[in-house]
């Protein structure tokens, strides 16, 4: 008697769970709530795309409106894994780790598609320039000092060994005519060839710490001084200029990284000893998950209105 | 001659053997305070970087607001957010996963130490060990891997919809994973202990297994359990790694109620976006483990307080003068009975 009441119970369930698991694989319900993904407060990305949709009041922290919940992601992988596992997530990542996951898709900004030839032609939109700013070693004293930070830019925007380096850890740069191979640049510095020991402190934006890291082992390799080292102090774009000017807690830093341009209250702080410049371009790409068939492209005032929370539904945007 | 030699050979050695003890007593005493003063020190630490951000202006000027601190419902890095409603999330959070794995635990250890036979006892205690001796973060990744698409359908049985799976009830889960081996290897050890003659004796007057291990076992094993659940309590309360992957760092106010939303809580807030945080943004995250430190030991102050009520021996109440009084008519009684049988 009880036996038989466990197994009608027991089918009850399974009949309930067979139901449930149909529903998942089904169609793109376009009723559903759009479920909206961020990078977590500080990342250089995240100001990035919300400076270019022309949101800025959330780039640096989450003052959300009220009734929005977007989700918060520490890295480009995990938003990536994220927006992939979730059907109606949106979100945004770099340009260069889209294609390589194929649970997500890439969206269409502005008409134009995410691709590196239009981030170079300056057609797609959402992208920021990687800068440096060198310290001003114009004292006799700091010869050598000099030198190696010259050499570095040097090998990073000028030479093919530092221009793969920045293209293969996902930086995009313009493919020039006039690039030169390391070993015809490597004479004019000396210290590259001496024994002298010298550790040359970089700092500013993390984001270019990936390029940069990257780039310091490529050096280490081309270079016969064992002695000469590069070290990484990244804590973000806001230190760089001041971190080669006046310095950061008393200590000084040979180049400073940003991932966004000089403000122009930095650059009176600048002489034209400092020299600065551009060295890779940063390209941002707002991705939905691949199973979402129905969105293709998406307008800056799209994206701003679904992270503001006008747009609740995926049929309120899709419709259009 | 020979016995004063002697003798003073003894003397010489005890002296010897009292400046030794002395010595190792102090070097003992040494490492003990060092040990303690350590935590002390860490505690100070926390709480001089934690009050900064509420008086020292950081280098773009700001400062936390102290009214905003409790009063906002958002959580923002930059010296006008409110931890109050977080403080509430991670006591709900903790509260939800202690309801399930605290009676698993117990059931768990029993089964464990008195119904399973003899030679399936080992393995499963072995499990369990293996199990309380996973780092955290592996703990995250399985709530990662195979958690969340659970949660997610069952969310979708709800016709409700969480963010790929990241939800309370996802960091729920994990935080009882977490605490049930925990919680399991303190009362294994509790029941082991408990006399044999208790429950020989139980089930010789006529109780049957069960009713021995409800009402004799699990009682006289009580304040151990406590000690373990106390502890898995700790564990759940300070976990930050492994709920920062499945819990999605993300809701305001009281949306923690729902428990297909995504929240954030104290532990997970103070590791989000560590490594590009400068300034007040950084240090902030010392006020709130301020906030967390406080957290902690009030409720171990108020769960030992409960064990100890709850494990309170009572003590017979004193004669007082009251007894007296009423040996003395027991005693008159007598003497006028005696006295009427007598005459009888």
């Amino acid at each position: 008697m009880k036996f038989s009441k466990l197994s009608k119970i027991g089918t009850l369930a399974l009949a309930f769970v067979a139901s449930a698991c149909s529903s998942v694989g089904s169609e793109f319900d376009s009723s559903k709530n759009i479920k909206l993904y961020s990078r977590a407060a500080g990342s250089g990305t995240r100001e990035c795309f919300f400076e270019g949709i022309g949101y800025s009041e959330v780039k640096a922290e989450d003052k959300w409106e009220n009734g929005v919940t977007v989700a918060s992601i520490e890295s480009n992988a995990d938003i990536m894994n994220n927006v992939g596992s979730e059907e109606y997530a949106i979100g945004y990542c770099s340009l260069d780790s889209v294609s390589s996951v194929n649970t997500i898709k890439a969206l269409k900004y502005e008409g134009v598609e995410p691709t590196k030839e239009n981030v170079l032609n300056g057609t797609y939109k959402l992208k920021r320039n990687f800068n440096y700013v060198l310290r001003d070693y114009s004292n006799a004293t700091d010869a050598s000092k000099k030198e190696a930070v010259e050499g570095f830019i040097d090998f990073l925007t000028n030479t093919t060994e530092g221009q793969t380096v920045i293209s293969t850890n996902g930086g995009i740069v313009d493919s020039r005519s006039d690039l030169v191979s390391f070993s015809q640049i490597s004479d004019k510095y000396a210290i590259f060839s001496s024994s002298e020991t010298l550790n040359i402190d970089f700092c500013g934006s993390t984001s270019v710490e990936k390029i940069i890291k990257a780039a310091v082992e490529k050096l280490a390799t081309l270079i016969t001084n064992k002695n000469l080292t590069y070290t990484l102090n990244q804590s973000g774009s806001g230190d760089a200029v001041t971190g080669v000017t006046t310095g950061k807690n008393g200590k000084m830093f040979g180049i400073g990284f940003l991932s966004r341009e000089i403000k122009d209250d930095e650059k009176e702080n600048l002489t034209i000893k400092n020299t600065s410049g551009a060295f890779a371009i940063d390209a941002v790409v707002p991705i939905v998950n691949a199973k979402n068939t129905l969105y293709v492209e998406t307008t800056a005032e799209d994206l701003t209105k679904m992270y503001k929370g006008e747009y609740k539904i995926w049929s309120d945007v899709i419709s259009k | 001659m020979e016995d004063n030699h002697f003798q003073i050979d003894i003397l010489k050695k005890a002296k010897f053997k009292t400046k030794i003890d002395l010595i190792v007593k102090l070097i003992f005493a040494f490492l003990a305070i060092v040990c303690s003063c350590v935590v002390i020190f860490i505690v100070i630490f926390i709480f001089i970087k934690g009050i900064e951000p509420f008086i020292v202006p950081d280098g773009n000027g700001a400062t936390q607001d102290i009214g905003l601190f409790f009063s906002n419902p958002n959580w923002l890095y930059d010296g006008t957010g409110g931890m109050a409603y977080m403080l509430l999330a991670t006591i709900f959070i903790t509260f939800l996963s202690l309801i399930i794995s605290i009676p698993t635990s117990i059931f768990c250890s029993l089964f464990i130490v008195k119904i399973c036979p003899r030679f399936l006892k080992e393995i499963f205690k072995t499990g369990v060990q293996i199990l309380a001796s996973i780092p955290s973060v592996v703990f995250g990744l399985f709530g990662m891997g195979v958690l969340k698409p659970i949660v997610k359908e069952i969310a979708s049985l709800f016709n409700m919809q969480t963010f790929g799976g990241s939800s309370v009830l996802t960091g729920v889960l994990v935080l009882a994973f977490m605490s049930i081996p925990t919680i399991t290897l303190v009362s294994i050890t509790s029941i082991e202990a408990v006399d044999n003659n208790l429950s020989k004796a139980s089930l010789a007057l006529g109780a049957s297994n069960q009713q021995t291990n409800y009402k004799i076992v699990l009682k006289a094993a009580e304040s151990g359990i406590f000690a373990g659940a106390i502890l898995g309590i700790g564990r759940a309360l300070g976990e930050a790694t492994a709920i920062q992957m499945v819990i999605g760092n993300g809701g305001v106010g009281f949306d923690f109620l729902n428990i297909f939303n995504i929240y954030r809580t104290l532990t997970t807030t103070m590791l989000t976006g560590i490594g590009e945080a400068t300034g007040i943004k950084y240090n902030i995250r010392f006020s709130l483990g301020i906030v967390l430190i406080v957290l902690i030991v009030i409720t171990n102050l108020l769960l030992n307080a409960l064990k100890n009520y709850m494990t309170r021996v009572e003590t017979p109440v004193k004669k007082n003068r009251r007894n007296y009084f009423k040996d003395l008519k027991i005693y008159f009684e007598a003497y006028i009975n005696a006295r009427k049988n007598n005459k009888a």
